[in-house]
């Protein structure tokens, strides 16, 4: 069971990374939440994705929660104020 | 020298001569932090959506509490597999984690982390292979 929804979730992963510049072009920093390798709704925060994901599709489905980061990582610091 | 007293929110209690509790004064975390140390004590357990959905399916609601070092240049929080898997948390995806040895993805759980003053924060945790020196 665990393998299985591994497995799923590298499908659901798998699907982001080949969809990535256009996902990125849609959904710019947010939180991305892919079930059965379709975007379902995109968050502003991480823990309203998986609480939506759990509320709509329960705990034993492969939920899939992605930040897609627009904003390079800069020595552990997001955005330079320089 | 770390020291490990639990944090409530309060600096320690003065007591009168039969050693009552006669004040408790508020102390912000960041001095808590200062003065005590970078290891506090936590609970780790199931968000609230989720303890519901095992509770109405006749589970219990596993928790665990630990000691949790504070890492204020960390970008994200972490917790051993082990730590996971005794709380069978619900995993919603994976990390990357770069080390000086190797870089791995990492599983990503979503979890709720319960301080002792009382506040709580439903957050992702990632699980990776936490060594002790």
């Amino acid at each position: 069971m665990e393998n299985q929804v591994e497995s799923e979730l590298q499908k659901n992963m798998q699907y982001v990374q080949n969809h990535i510049d256009e996902l990125l072009k849609t959904y710019p920093n947010k939180y991305l939440l892919v079930v059965n390798e379709k975007v379902v709704n995109s968050f502003d925060d991480y823990a309203h994705a998986a609480n939506y994901g759990i509320q709509n599709y329960g705990i034993d489905s492969n939920l899939y929660i992605e930040f897609l980061n627009t904003q390079q990582l800069i020595n552990f610091i997001f955005t330079a104020n320089l | 020298m770390i020291n490990t007293l639990s944090y409530d929110g309060f600096a320690k209690p003065i007591k009168d001569k039969n050693g009552q509790i006669i004040a408790k004064i508020p102390i912000s975390a960041h001095l808590f932090l200062k003065n005590s140390g970078p290891l506090i004590n936590i609970t780790i357990t199931h968000p609230k959506m989720v303890a519901d959905k095992l509770q109405q399916a006749g589970k219990t609601v596993p928790r665990v509490t630990i000691n949790a070092l504070i890492d204020t240049g960390a970008s994200f929080c972490a917790i051993t597999q082990n730590v996971a898997n005794q709380l069978m948390l619900l995993q919603t995806g994976f990390q990357n984690v770069t080390s000086v040895l190797n870089q791995q993805a990492c599983p990503v759980f979503f979890a709720y982390f319960q301080f002792h003053w009382g506040i709580g924060k439903e957050i992702p945790v990632v699980a990776c292979p936490l060594r002790r020196n």
